[in-house]
């Protein structure tokens, strides 16, 4: 059997998962299918995290971004939606679809001309597969301030969030 | 077939295209957030395609921008959807060409 | 005022002249190693000069090691020798160095120094600072001890396979000088296009020397091979950079061989995973009946062990039931969602010091983050059966997971920060065989991170005192209650087998893994029959954890959901910061080796102590004379 590269089967298939998942999302009739979908494509981009030797992300796509983002989603979706309506909840407008359709192909048209014809200055770098020790150093090193303010923004988020889902709570007199 | 570059970058263009047109023709609020999420990922896929494939002396800046498009992703979601849900408590419904106008 | 000036003139001067007298004169020279290749039990000279002779030398390797096939790596080795002559140093090059070059065991292998040496002999008069100089390109060639003839075969092999993957066939013998000649270069091969010709005569790969087959392996990783060579009769060596993006050091790079890999792994996870589901079902029933004094039920098999096979297997065989489900693409997909994230974690499981499926290094950060789809899976689960006990057993679950989620991985956090690393075995042997050695009795901080990791994980599992989602006598059977044979196994399959994990990774962070009490990692390393002996410690411990699980179940009522998350939220959060503190004020303070044993075994002795008063505790509440009670250790 001829030398296939694993690393390119992996590509393929995470590539069929990834853009897979994100038609579903685009294009299912029910939100929650277009939440499901948000699933694949986020353990699709974690796999090409992994690929790209970006141990610790992929790691961290999963825990919060799966764990978190995607588990408030569905919340949301679970607490906004009924039964009777689940299936044609996630309905596209009426009018402007066609026109936004070809728009967007123009634009991926563009984009991918773009990545395809550039030339980057790709360099013959050691791979070096451990980050968490060098993305460690860079937070609290040379990004230690985005960090900072990132942590503010996190806890300005904590603090908006439980705001604006307590008065909701005490509106709806649920216990 | 050796992955390059490019391929990161277009599987990125994709995405970002889906995640842009759902994000365009959605009249659920919700499903307008998911189009958002896609369009954030593709980003930062795209930013650690660079970090892995192009020389880079200032450390892992592609994985830290990531990471920050990571946690800002789901600080938003958050507010978003705690937003969507006073909506919805309100007895507006998700739809957002009602919600065009902020009193009825 | 004016002394005082005087004074501080003085001080002044005094310094300046200690400081000029710091940096002394250079009296020796160092000028060279010699030889460059040893081996155990030779003799290694530092040539130099006006070295003080008769006197005792310290020296120091400082720079990288190079192996085949292995990142190089930077190391400091210390070695000492006595000055012979005016112009020599000798070092007996002991097998403790040797060992400190290539590694121990199996793994040693022919490494290449190549750094600076730095020498230093101790002033003529006393209290004076000692006298050393540095020899800036220093090399040194080492060979190991011959390993076992399968590890050569193997090494060599994948020589060959390195070179064959850059096109080069190596000639069958090797000139007595060392080096791999090239016999042919295949045409547009990687190493064609590098610029290697038939007839070159590679010296070396990476800073290793070649001196056979088995050194020309390169390290795993990297993008660009860099071979030295000759080329026809002229002494100097070129410079080739051959292209080895997809080479891999060891996985297979055909697809039957991955297919392969992943077929084992996938049968070990089934067949360790399944009877350790099953015993314990049986385990808990057991335990169950006697903790509640009643008698035991109708149950299959020789001493009744065998129900939870034939639960099994009925719940196979049981009609594929599909309800009216409000979503039934999610309904089918649920259950898989959950047992993969579950599987997924037995990937980094350390049974033993090589007994690992994947040594990640991001080990228990995985774990944690695999966990992340067991939770969308409760959830999508809950709400994909079209009844609102599922639905809000679903929500209850993932709600409470992820409440608990967090103090949770701020007490895995303390572990990592007290180890420095999230290896899974890196945290394993920072911890020693003696439970005074484990990171559970290391200081009462660790011991109350330990009970916080504990209960959140008993929390994320949802076992009791939690496990109100998915309670017996709850809403119906909470987020499963739609879910009927194959698909119901699944969840329960996943639910005990997630105990499982949650327990060993608490043995493995907290109470020293696979790590025998009494004999240290080397000697395990040494022999296979002690890494077996280290994987059943390490499922004896992870056993007694789970008895601690049982029991719990068995001792304490349940606690309501929404109670739950606000015990997670406003206490265990701020406990778990304070913990976190704690652990990194202990990390800075870092306490000697003496002090540590200390509080180890004192944290021990407290534990045992009661311990020894729980066990009379229960021997007289056996021999109270109301009681109805009998100990049977044969459950």
């Amino acid at each position: 059997m001829a030398r296939v590269d694993i690393a390119g089967v992996a590509f393929v298939a995470l590539a069929l998962l990834t853009l897979g998942s994100a038609a579903i999302v685009a294009f299912a009739r029910s939100v929650m299918h277009s939440a499901a979908g948000l699933l694949g494509v986020l353990c699709g981009v974690a796999g090409f995290y992994a690929l790209l030797s970006a141990d610790f992300l992929a790691a961290v796509q999963l825990l919060v971004y799966v764990g978190g983002t995607l588990v408030v989603f569905l919340f949301a979706v679970m607490l906004t939606l009924t039964s009777a309506r689940a299936a044609s909840s996630n309905e596209p407008i009426a009018t402007g679809r066609r026109a936004a359709g070809w728009a967007t192909i123009a634009l991926a048209f563009a984009l991918v001309t773009i990545a395809l014809d550039t030339i980057w200055p790709l360099g013959e770098k050691l791979v070096q597969l451990p980050t968490t020790a060098k993305l460690g150093h860079a937070l609290l090193g040379p990004y230690a301030l985005p960090f900072e303010l990132l942590a503010l923004l996190l806890l300005a988020t904590t603090v908006g969030a439980l705001a604006i889902a307590r008065s909701a709570v005490k509106v709806g007199a649920e216990p | 077939m050796k992955v390059t570059l490019e391929h990161y970058l277009v599987v990125g263009a994709i995405l970002f295209s889906l995640g842009l047109y759902t994000a365009i023709t959605r009249r659920n609020a919700i499903g307008i957030l998911l189009g958002v999420e896609l369009v954030l990922n593709a980003a930062a896929l795209n930013f650690i395609a660079f970090d892995h494939y192009v020389a880079e002396s200032h450390g892992p800046a592609g994985q830290v921008f990531a990471l920050f498009i990571v946690a800002l992703a789901a600080s938003g979601a958050v507010v978003a959807l705690a937003i969507c849900l006073e909506v919805v408590r309100s007895h507006r419904g998700l739809a957002v060409d009602d919600l065009a106008r902020l009193s009825r | 005022m004016r002394l005082a000036l005087h004074v501080f003139a003085l001080v002044l001067v005094s310094l300046a002249s200690s400081c000029a007298r710091d940096a002394g004169p250079q009296l020796i020279e160092v000028l060279d190693l010699a030889p460059h290749e040893v081996e155990a039990g030779d003799r290694v000279e530092v040539l130099g000069a006006s070295f003080p002779q008769g006197k005792h030398a310290k020296m120091t390797f400082r720079g990288t090691l190079h192996r085949p096939g292995e990142k190089p790596e930077s190391a400091e080795i210390p070695a000492e020798g006595d000055a012979t002559s005016a112009t020599q140093i000798s070092i007996d090059f002991t097998e403790g160095l040797q060992q400190l070059f290539c590694g121990v065991g199996e793994g040693a292998a022919h490494t290449t120094f190549d750094g600076e040496l730095e020498v230093s002999f101790p002033a003529a008069t006393a209290g004076a600072p000692a006298v050393s100089t540095t020899l800036h390109a220093a090399t040194l060639d080492v060979r190991p001890p011959t390993p076992r003839r399968a590890v050569l075969d193997a090494r060599r092999t994948e020589g060959e396979r390195a070179l064959a993957y850059m096109g080069i066939r190596p000639a069958k013998t090797s000139p007595p000088s060392g080096g791999i000649v090239v016999e042919s270069v295949e045409p547009g091969s990687r190493a064609d296009k590098a610029g290697i010709q038939a007839n070159d005569l590679l010296t070396s790969l990476d800073k290793l020397r070649l001196t056979s087959l088995a050194d020309a392996i390169p390290a795993g990783a990297q993008l660009l091979a860099t071979f030295t060579l000759r080329r026809g009769t002229s002494p100097a060596e070129i410079t080739r950079e051959v292209h080895i993006e997809s080479y891999r050091g060891s996985p297979p790079a055909d697809l039957y061989g991955a297919a392969l890999l992943i077929a084992i792994a996938a049968a070990v996870i089934i067949f360790f995973m399944a009877p350790t589901a099953g015993a314990l079902t049986w385990v808990e029933r057991r335990v169950a009946g006697r903790m509640r004094s009643r008698a035991r039920a109708n149950e299959a098999g020789r001493r009744r062990a065998l129900t939870w096979r034939a639960d099994g297997i009925k719940m196979l065989l049981e009609k594929d039931v599909v309800p009216s489900a409000r979503d039934s693409r999610l309904f089918r997909l649920a259950p898989y969602l959950v047992f993969i994230g579950v599987s997924a974690s037995f990937v980094v499981m350390p049974f033993g010091q090589y007994l690992i499926a994947a040594d990640l290094d991001v080990g228990i950060l995985y774990v944690l983050a695999v966990t992340s789809l067991v939770t969308v899976g409760l959830l999508s689960g809950g709400w994909a059966a079209d009844n609102e006990y599922s639905l809000t057993g679903g929500i209850r679950a993932a709600g409470q997971i992820v409440s608990c989620q967090v103090p949770g991985a701020i007490a895995v956090a303390c572990i990592v920060m007290m180890t420095g690393s999230l290896r899974l075995q890196e945290i394993i042997h920072a911890q020693g065989g003696w439970p005074w050695e484990w990171f559970l009795f290391k200081n009462p901080v660790t011991f109350a991170t330990f009970c916080l990791l504990f209960t959140t994980a008993l929390a994320q599992v949802n076992r009791a005192p939690f496990e109100l989602p998915e309670a017996e006598s709850e809403a119906a059977a909470g987020y499963a209650t739609g879910y009927v044979g194959v698909r119901y196994l699944f969840f329960f399959f996943a639910e005990w087998a997630n105990v499982f994990v949650m327990c060993g990774i608490a043995a493995a962070l907290f109470m020293g893994g696979w790590q025998v009490p009494g004999l240290s990692t080397g000697a395990q390393e040494a022999h296979f029959g002690l890494q077996l002996v280290g994987a059943l410690v390490f499922l004896a411990k992870a056993w007694m954890l789970l008895a601690l699980v049982i029991w719990i179940r068995l001792t304490w009522p349940r606690v309501r959901v929404e109670r739950m998350m606000a015990l997670c939220w406003k206490r265990f959060v701020p406990m778990a910061f304070a913990a976190f503190a704690l652990c990194a004020g202990w990390v800075v303070w870092s306490p000697g080796r003496t002090a540590q044993t200390v509080m180890g075994v004192g944290m021990f002795a407290v534990f045992c102590v009661a311990l020894a008063r729980f066990a009379q505790r229960v021997r007289y509440n056996l021999h109270a004379p109301q009681a109805d009670a009998r100990l049977n250790p044969f459950l």
